[in-house]
Parts: structure tokens; C-alpha cells; sequence
């Protein structure tokens, strides 16, 4: 594999005041692979997620130590975090459209960062929702309040949203807990897709989710990664006992 | 479950049930005697004049009720008090919701509340020693009294109404729709006025418009520093009498029909206090629909 | 929540250069100018609260004025008056708080009105009672010179106390309240305890009238302290020096008063420093002088001593008694009726009309203007249930006010009482009463606490429902119609009738302490309560 590596973590520590929630976390992410993070509850792999756009930033007494690169250059002294965030996006477990209209949601991000121009606007959100497979949905009601899209197609406007501001890299965060079945698959297929331009990093507590779309998995225990490798060999032949437990539902 | 409660029981969920009505009983009764007070007056006057003119001379032959100016009055100050309080209660508002940390956020919460205390003669009494001597010499104004005093001294007196209404609705505010702007790279600050804030309008809204009540309905601290002319306010420097100050100066020495126009006086104000209280009760309502 | 860009980098990895942009950097400008901006107002808030609780105890607390007199503020004790072998002394009674006077207020403590008070002079409501010693010769019939200034009176009128010796008067001025009398310094080396001596200012600035005629639109109008100070030193020789015309400053002796006299009254710009009496007499003009005046304006004495003279004089002890009885009875009103109606809100009411008709009650009435409750309780209590302007109509019309304010938090702190203690209670066969009673109200008794103090803070603030329920008198409240005062009344009434911006401050402090300590225990009670239900 040619595929070169966009964010690579060494040792990451990490500390909620006095309580460490990772500890000595390593990984290497690469280019356009979906990267899969499971684990039981409680495990760390929420809190490692979003440490890789600095969304722990919000929380006062997270201490973090250990280096974290992004296109290998260090994400906290590197980076300004605008940019940062820029290029890597992140996808909540909860639907968040702001409550503005469909239009005004994506965007957002591209009117924050300088484009004021109306007809590069309307091209980004139209590209954006394209690439989300919202456009044909929505094309009719572009000004209408995001609020009164359904959850699936809220969650999908946030998955455009991000794209919006063309990140390299899309962290989600449990993106289809909140919804049913039906939504659940089209954002899987979605992530299929995106896959061709992005690299994502997604949290699930779906085993089958992770063994459907992602290439590399990653599981979690105590704050530790006690096993990070290919999906295959993960699910069908992991090297440690504990992930095989928690693999075939033993506990979690 | 048994169906027989104890006498006792009974009675006092009864004595309990009428205290609770004391409220509704007292407003029936404020608006019924107010209006029973003051509508007479209309055998004098048609309420077109008495709202429309400005001509007050109650004593005159033949008397004029004409309460315009005084409407005026009232609309002027009010509004250049929320012209000064808007803009600082909604920073100050931001500030705690989102900004203020440790110590300092506790001395201006308590801050906060101390001015929320205030009684309104003290703040009369400030404005009138300390405020209307900087506006004399600040605009040259023979009295430093006035429409512009009036509202330096209201907006302080609605400013804890709006901070705390704003941090309220921005506490509201789900804290996912920060994070999804925090994540698109939006500073904390673009976070702030183009997501909380739009989302937080309608109890912001409520909030000027609760201050707004707070400043028509105001008497003593106008009535200090507001100079009590029988005039239609000319500009921020003309003095001025408002409707509440209507009231507390003629009803010393006011007898029939004069008395009567008071409370008519009192009706308006009164008119205009529950229009401003439903617009709250209702955009309150909408608040609690938006966060739904 | 900020601290995105206050966390340390956990590495430093060398100078590396930092990925940003043009446009996250015009982001970051802009937000630390909205932020500094916000930071601004925010400390302007505090900036002003600061200023207002500061501005009224700087003021209430001590009172600092530059007042005219016709005299110099220069005291003497002692008065070596012109004539007399041996020097005069004023003794006043130990009770009376005057420390010096100017001998202007002599003569009317002497012969002015009969009923002479010492409240003109130090606010103090206190009858002045003179007393002079009918065996006194010589001395006396001088003194009385002294005294009258020149007005020809033949005698003390018939309300001054006549003494027959020296220690009579003594005796005299120190068992009698308010008492003032003079004796030779001889005798007044060794003064009982209840007796002390009155310092007089005497020192008049005598000049020629050409020193106050208007000259190129100027015109010296008073010397302050320091100006006099300068003329009798000599160190003027321009009045334009001291604020006056430009006119040359010829300083005359004042020994041989009627030589030095028909010079003060031929010369251009002639200044005199001489005994006040002789302004009168010669028919010369005098220059007022401002005394800085100094002094504690909220003291123990304010507090203590009833009210005079429409708050004049003496303190506001009867004002600050009406106004604990206000809140005590406006308390024992609401607060019952009050957490009677939460209880029913948040115990029995089911949700539906009838609970939105009960919070729209509340909501309207916690609206409505304290004037137009003003004219609600004027015509309901006073006129139509015939109670009149006075105690119990306001008292009634305040409980209307604060009841919102009770009801609601006390509807807050019923609620925030777990379901589980109503449970549990039932579930040991309790009845619904019961629980409320033993379970639910003392667990919400802190915060019912908090509403209570916040009515108390409401109604330590009413002024405008009072003034006409209330009324004026500002004596002791004595049943349940006489019309009174309290704390904001009371300065409303001292503002607009202009009758002394010092005790007006004075008042504002007491008020704004009143206001400070219901504040800081309501905010302890909640913080006690927040304790409570962390646990």
C-alpha cells in the first residue's frame, strides 16, 4: 500500500483533571481509508477522536501529552486551530443543524472562513449536498429551516455542512445512533462514497457498521488500544483474546 | 387508593386553592377599580383627545385633559433607555453565558443582582446628584435634568433584566449547535453571534421587551431626574413628564374630574404594561418551542 | 470554554512555521476585539454599580461642604473682648453636640425667638435654654454688648435664666439639657465633667464697599478659608489675587477700632479683620467666608434620634422602625398566603386551565406598575374599604406587590423537593397533607427562605405605591391607620422638599446598607440551599 499516512499519533496521554482517559495511544491514519474506533462505552474512543480536530480544547481540565500530527506537522503547535479544524471536519452522534435554512447551514462554514461571493456560495452548497446525496431532496427547499428536515436528512446536511469547507479528513462521532434503520444505510453508503476523497475516522458502536465500511479498525479498552489493525483480520482473526470477547459480544 | 379523604383534607386544599387565587382575584380587581375610576372621564373628553392632544391643563376653565406629551414622554425615555441597555445587557449577557470564568463571573453575577436591588429612589437620587451635573456641562443644558438623564438612570435600572434573560436563553442554547460551528473551524466568537445568539433571539427578545415594561412602568427614579414638564419632549435634552409621573404629581393635589383623568392616565399605562407582558408571555412560549 | 488557544502546546518540537491563514488570522482579530470589547462592557457594568453603592456611602457616610459664613472660621475659646479686665468663656451643657458657633448664633440663642433650637446650628433637636448671672456687673452688661452687636435691647429677654453667682451658672448649664451660659475665664478654669465650653467665631473680613462693587464684570462674591487666612497674614496686595476686582489691598489694624475704622471706610480697597459686632456698628460691609465643613453625616446619633422638623433635624430612628414594621406585616401577609398558593400550584393543581388562568394571575400581577397598585390600594383600601392613607392600607397593597415574587420562588423550590421524598412519605402511609407538611415544606424551606428575603428587599425599595397609601407623618407608627414614613419615603420626601442634601445621603446610605444585607443573605440562603440539595 502506497497510502501515505494523514495524522499520526504518538503516546497520546490524556487526562481529564486527575483521571487519565488514554493512555500511551498511538495510531497511524491514512490517506482515504475509514479508519473504525470501537469499543465499549467509556473505553476512550470518543474522547481520542475528538482530540484530533482539538474539539477536547473545550473541556478546561483535559491535559494532553504525546504528539499528534496532521500532514506531519504537530496539530497543537503547528496548526492554527482554525485551519486545523478546517481540514479536518468532525460529524456529531446528534443531528445538529444550526437554525437557520438548509442553504444558510452549509454555508456557514464557507462564509466563515472569507467566501462572500453568492454564486461561488451557491455552487459550494449545491456540490456539498451532491456529494451528501441530498441535493435532489432538498433542491426545492434550500431556504427553508434545516429543523424541518427529517433526522436522517438533518444528519446528512451535517455531512454536507462539514464538506463544505472541503476538509481531508471526517471524524464521526457515532454518526448514526440517532437514526433508523433506513437512514442508518444511506449514510453508510454515503461514507462508501466519500471514501474516494476522504479519510475518515468514525466512532461506532455498530460492530457490524464497522465491519461493513471501515478498512482498518481500532478497538479500545480501559483508554488503551488493545488491538488496531486491518477490519479482516480484527473481526476474523484477532490477536488478542479480549477483542475476540468483545468482537462476539461477551461484554460491551 | 382510598376516595374518602379526611374532612381536613378537604378544607385545606380549599384554603390552599383560594390562596392561590389571591393573584387573579387582585388583578381582576386592580383592572376592574382602574377602569371603574378612570372611564368617566370619557363624559368629559372623547379618548381620541385624551390620547391625541397635548394640551394638559386639568385646573383651567374649561379643564383639558390631552395626556400626548406625556405619552411621549414615556415612549422617549423608554426607548433611549433601551438604546443604552440593549447593547450593554446583551454583551454583558454573552459575557456570563459564555465568557466569564472563576471570580470575576461571581463578583458580576452578584453585581448583577445588587443592581436588580436597587430600590428606584436610590437611583433617582444618583441620577440627580451624579449623572444630570455631567449632562449640564457635557451639553451645556440649563438643568442637566431631562429626557437623556432619565434614560441613563432607566437603563442601568433594565440592564439585570436584559443580562439575565440573555444568559439565560444562551444557557438554552444546546451546546451541540457550538460544537458543530466550533468544528467548522468558526472562532468561538463567530460561534457566538452568528449560531447562540439567532438561536437565543426569542427569549432575548422577551428579555428587552420585560426591560421595556420595567422602564415605562418606572416612577420615582423618572419622576427624580426627568425634570416634570407639562411638555411634548422636543429632543434627549428637553425635560419631560411621563404617564407614571402624571400620576404621582397631580394625584397630591388633584379632586374630581382631575382625579378621574389620573386614572385614565393609569388605564393607558396599563394598557400598554399587559400588551407588553402577553408579547413576553408569547415569545417566551416560542423559546420553549425553538428548544424542543 | 475559551481555552482553545490558552492550552500549552504538549510538545515543543523547535520554530517550526505555524499552518495558518490570512483569514483565520482576520478571524482571530476580530474575535479578540469583539471579546475585548464585551470584557469592556462588562467591567463598565460593574464599573457603575461601583460607582452608584460608592458615590451614596462616600456621601452618605461623611458630608463634606464649603458653607458662607459672615465670620472667619477661626475659633476662639477663649474671647479677650475689648474693655473688659478679664476674658469671656461660653459653656454649654455636655449633651449639646455644637463645638463652636458664630457669634451671630449667640445672639439669637440669646435674645432671638423663644423657642431656640440647637437643630439650626448641628441638626440637633434640642432646645436651647440660656442662662446669665444677674450679679455680674460690669462683665455681664458687656458680654451683653458683645452679644446683641449693637442692637439696642435693654435687657435678656424673659425666657433667659437668671443665676446669682458664677457656679449657679455652672451648676445651672451643666443639669440642664441644651443649656448655654458665659462666665469670666477666671472661672472657668476647673469645669465639672457635664459641662463644656462652646468655641465662638468671631473674626469678621470688614472692607470698604468698593471691594464688593462690580468691576469689569467682575465682582468678589466670597473668600474661601484659605484666601482669609492670606488677607490676615498680609500676603495680598491685589484683590484680584483673591477672586476680586483689580483693586489695590490696604490691610488696617483693628486695635483703635474707631481710628482704624473711619480709615476702613475713606480708603479704596480697605480690608479689616475685626470683631463681627463692629461691622454692624460703623456700617461697613463684610466679605462671607466659606468654612470647610467636614464631618461624619451618617452617625450613631442619626440613627438613635427621632425625626424633627420634617426630618430636619434629629435622626431617622422612628423611619427606620416603620420600616421593619412595613416589612414584618407586609411579610406576615404574603409569605403565608403566598407559599399557601405555591403549595396549591405545585401539590394539588393539575396541569390544564385552570393552572394557566392561576400563572397568568401571578405573571400579570408581577407586571403591573407600582404606581398603578398605588392607585389600586388609594381607592381600594384607602376610599372604598374606608381604612384611610396610613399603615394598613399600604401594608395591604405592598403584600399585594411582593406576592408574585413568593409565590414564584417558592413554586421553584417545591419543585426542585424529589418526587421520592413525596413517595416515600405516602409509601409509610402518610397522607398527602402529612408529606407536605413534614416532608416537602421543610426540604424547600431554604429557598421558600430566599423568596421571603427577596419580598423583603422589594418592599425595603417600594416608594412610589407608598406615597399615597402611606402618607407622610414621620412619626412612629401607632396603629394600624396613622399614616407614616419609611426609609424611601422618607428620602423621597427630604428630595423634594429640598431640605438637606446631607441627611437626604444619609438616608440613601442606610437604605442601600438595608438593601446590601438582604441581598448577601438571600444569596447565602441560596447558596445554602444549593449546599442542601448537592447532598
Amino acid at each position: 500500500m502506497d497510502k501515505t499516512t494523514k495524522i499520526n499519533v504518538k503516546d497520546l496521554n490524556l487526562f481529564y483533571g486527575d483521571f487519565q482517559a488514554l493512555h500511551n495511544v498511538s495510531m497511524d491514519i491514512r490517506e482515504k481509508e475509514v479508519t473504525a474506533l470501537i469499543g465499549p462505552s467509556g473505553c476512550g474512543k470518543s474522547t481520542f477522536l475528538r482530540t484530533l480536530n482539538r474539539m477536547n480544547d473545550l473541556i478546561d481540565i483535559v491535559k494532553i501529552d504525546g504528539d499528534i500530527n496532521y500532514d506531519d506537522k504537530d496539530i497543537y503547535s503547528q496548526w492554527d486551530v482554525i485551519e486545523l479544524r478546517k481540514k479536518v471536519g468532525m460529524v456529531f452522534q446528534k443531528p445538529n443543524p444550526f437554525p437557520m435554512s438548509i442553504f444558510d447551514n452549509i454555508a456557514y462554514g464557507p462564509r466563515t472562513h472569507g467566501i462572500k461571493n453568492k454564486a461561488i456560495l451557491s455552487d459550494i452548497v449545491e456540490k456539498s449536498l451532491q456529494q451528501a446525496s441530498l441535493w435532489e431532496e432538498v433542491k426545492d427547499r434550500l431556504h427553508k429551516p434545516a429543523l424541518g428536515l427529517s433526522g436522517g436528512q438533518q444528519q446528512r446536511l451535517c455531512i454536507a455542512r462539514v464538506l463544505a469547507v472541503e476538509p481531508d479528513v471526517v471524524l464521526m462521532d457515532e454518526p448514526t445512533s440517532a437514526l433508523d434503520p433506513i437512514s442508518t444505510s444511506r449514510i453508510e453508503d454515503l461514507i462508501d462514497e466519500l471514501k474516494q476523497n476522504y479519510t475518515i475516522v468514525i466512532v461506532t458502536h455498530n460492530m457490524q457498521q464497522a465491519g461493513r465500511i471501515s478498512d482498518k479498525t481500532a478497538f479500545f479498552l480501559h483508554g488503551k488500544i488493545e488491538e488496531f489493525g486491518p477490519t479482516d483480520e480484527i473481526f476474523f482473526n484477532p490477536s488478542s483474546p479480549k477483542t475476540e470477547e468483545y468482537i462476539s459480544g461477551k461484554f460491551g | 387508593m382510598k376516595s374518602s379523604k379526611s374532612v381536613l383534607e378537604v378544607a385545606v386544599e380549599k384554603i390552599l386553592l383560594i390562596s392561590a387565587f389571591i393573584s387573579v382575584i387582585s388583578v381582576v380587581f386592580i383592572t376592574v377599580f382602574i377602569f371603574k375610576e378612570g372611564l368617566p372621564l370619557f363624559t368629559r373628553v372623547s379618548p381620541l383627545e385624551f390620547l391625541f392632544s397635548s394640551n394638559w391643563a386639568p385646573t383651567a376653565d374649561p379643564p383639558q385633559y390631552g395626556i400626548l406629551s406625556f405619552i411621549m414622554g414615556s415612549v422617549w425615555v423608554t426607548f433611549g433607555a433601551l438604546l443604552l441597555s440593549v447593547p450593554i445587557g446583551l454583551a454583558v449577557g454573552i459575557f456570563m453565558a459564555e465568557m466569564a470564568e472563576g471570580r470575576f463571573a461571581q463578583i458580576l453575577r452578584s453585581v448583577v443582582e445588587l443592581l436588580a436591588g436597587i430600590p428606584s429612589v436610590i437611583y433617582g437620587l444618583f441620577g440627580y446628584i451624579a449623572i444630570s451635573p455631567v449632562i449640564r456641562r457635557l451639553f451645556d443644558s440649563p438643568t442637566g435634568l431631562g429626557v437623556l438623564t432619565a434614560s441613563i438612570v432607566l437603563a442601568i435600572m433594565t440592564l439585570p433584566t436584559i443580562i439575565n434573560i440573555t444568559e439565560v436563553s444562551l444557557r438554552a442554547v444546546p451546546g451541540e449547535l457550538k460544537e458543530g460551528s466550533l468544528a467548522l473551524g468558526a472562532t468561538h466568537w463567530m460561534t457566538i453571534y452568528r449560531v447562540m445568539v439567532p438561536s437565543a433571539r426569542s427569549g432575548i427578545l422577551a428579555g428587552i421587551v420585560l426591560g421595556m415594561g420595567r422602564a415605562i412602568g418606572e416612577t420615582m427614579a423618572v419622576l427624580m431626574v426627568a425634570g416634570n414638564a407639562v411638555t411634548m419632549p422636543r429632543g434627549p435634552l428637553s425635560l419631560t413628564r411621563t404617564l407614571t409621573m402624571n400620576i404621582a404629581t397631580d394625584m397630591k393635589y388633584a379632586a374630581d374630574y382631575h382625579a378621574v383623568s389620573l386614572f385614565t392616565t393609569g388605564i393607558v399605562l396599563f394598557v400598554f404594561i399587559l400588551g407588553i407582558n402577553s408579547l413576553v408571555q408569547y415569545l417566551m412560549k416560542k423559546t420553549v418551542k425553538e428548544e424542543m | 470554554m475559551s481555552s482553545a488557544e490558552v492550552l500549552n502546546p504538549p510538545v515543543s518540537k523547535g520554530r517550526k512555521e505555524v499552518v495558518s491563514s490570512p483569514q483565520s488570522r482576520k478571524l482571530r482579530m476580530q474575535e479578540k476585539v469583539a471579546k475585548g470589547i464585551i470584557w469592556g462592557l462588562a467591567a463598565l457594568t460593574i464599573a457603575i454599580l461601583v460607582w452608584i453603592v460608592g458615590y451614596l456611602m462616600v456621601k452618605g457616610l461623611r458630608y463634606n461642604n464649603m458653607t458662607p459664613y459672615n465670620v472667619t472660621p477661626y475659633v476662639e475659646r477663649v474671647i479677650d473682648l475689648d474693655g473688659t479686665e478679664d476674658d469671656l468663656v461660653f459653656i454649654i451643657n455636655r449633651g449639646v453636640r455644637e463645638q463652636d458657633i458664630e457669634v451671630d448664633g449667640l445672639r439669637t440663642l440669646f435674645n432671638k425667638r423663644r423657642n431656640e433650637n440647637w437643630g439650626f446650628y448641628n441638626e440637633q433637636n434640642l432646645r436651647a435654654q440660656p442662662v446669665v448671672n444677674e450679679n455680674a456687673g460690669d462683665f455681664s452688661v458687656q458680654v451683653k454688648d458683645f452679644i446683641l452687636a449693637g442692637e439696642d435691647l435693654d435687657d435678656y429677654r424673659g425666657y433667659v435664666e437668671k443665676a446669682s453667682s458664677w457656679d449657679e451658672v455652672i451648676s445651672y448649664v451643666g443639669g440642664t439639657e441644651g443649656a448655654i451660659g458665659f462666665l469670666p475665664a477666671s472661672e472657668a478654669a476647673d469645669l465639672p465633667r457635664d459641662v463644656k465650653v462652646l468655641g465662638v467665631r468671631r473674626k469678621a473680613i470688614a472692607v470698604n464697599p468698593s471691594v464688593l462693587m462690580i468691576k469689569d464684570s467682575r465682582m468678589l462674591r466670597e473668600l474661601t478659608d484659605k484666601q482669609a487666612e492670606k488677607i490676615a497674614a498680609g500676603e495680598v496686595s491685589n484683590w484680584m489675587e483673591v477672586g476680586g476686582t483689580d483693586l489695590p489691598l490696604t490691610l488696617l489694624d483693628s486695635e483703635n477700632i474707631e481710628v482704624n475704622m473711619e480709615a476702613l471706610q475713606s480708603t479704596e480697597g480697605a480690608v479689616m479683620l475685626t470683631d463681627y459686632r463692629y461691622v454692624a456698628e460703623y456700617g461697613v460691609r463684610s466679605v462671607p467666608v466659606l468654612r470647610h465643613e467636614t464631618g461624619w453625616n451618617l452617625t450613631w446619633h442619626f440613627i438613635t434620634e427621632a425625626p424633627a422638623r420634617s426630618g430636619q433635624w434629629g435622626g431617622i430612628s422612628y423611619i427606620i422602625i416603620n420600616t421593619f414594621f412595613l416589612i414584618l406585616f407586609t411579610i406576615l401577609f404574603s409569605a403565608p398566603v403566598g407559599v399557601m398558593a405555591a403549595i396549591y400550584m405545585v401539590e394539588y393543581a393539575k396541569q390544564g386551565r385552570l393552572m394557566r388562568i392561576l400563572r397568568m394571575g401571578t405573571e400579570t400581577l408581577s407586571g403591573i406598575p407600582s404606581i398603578v397598585f398605588g392607585l389600586f390600594g388609594f381607592i381600594f383600601f384607602v376610599r372604598i374599604l374606608g381604612m384611610g392613607i396610613g399603615f394598613i392600607s399600604s401594608t395591604l397593597t405592598v403584600t399585594l406587590m411582593v406576592l408574585p415574587t413568593i409565590i414564584r420562588t417558592s413554586e421553584e423550590a417545591l419543585k426542585s423537593v424529589p418526587q421520592s421524598f413525596r413517595e416515600g412519605s405516602l409509601a409509610l402511609g402518610a397522607t398527602k397533607l402529612q408529606t407536605i407538611i413534614k416532608v416537602v415544606l421543610p426540604a424547600a424551606s431554604p429557598g421558600i427562605l430566599t423568596g421571603i428575603i427577596l419580598a423583603v428587599g422589594r418592599t425595603v425599595g417600594e416608594t412610589a405605591v407608598l406615597i399615597y397609601t402611606l402618607g407622610s407623618n414621620y412619626d412612629l407608627v401607632s396603629g394600624p391607620s396613622s399614616s407614616a414614613r419609611v426609609l424611601s419615603l422618607h428620602l423621597y420626601m427630604l428630595f423634594s422638599e429640598a431640605l438637606s442634601f446631607d441627611r437626604t445621603f444619609a438616608t440613601g446610605a442606610v437604605l442601600v446598607i438595608l438593601i446590601l444585607l438582604t441581598n448577601f443573605s438571600a444569596t447565602f440562603m441560596m447558596k445554602r440551599m444549593n449546599k442542601n440539595s448537592g447532598m
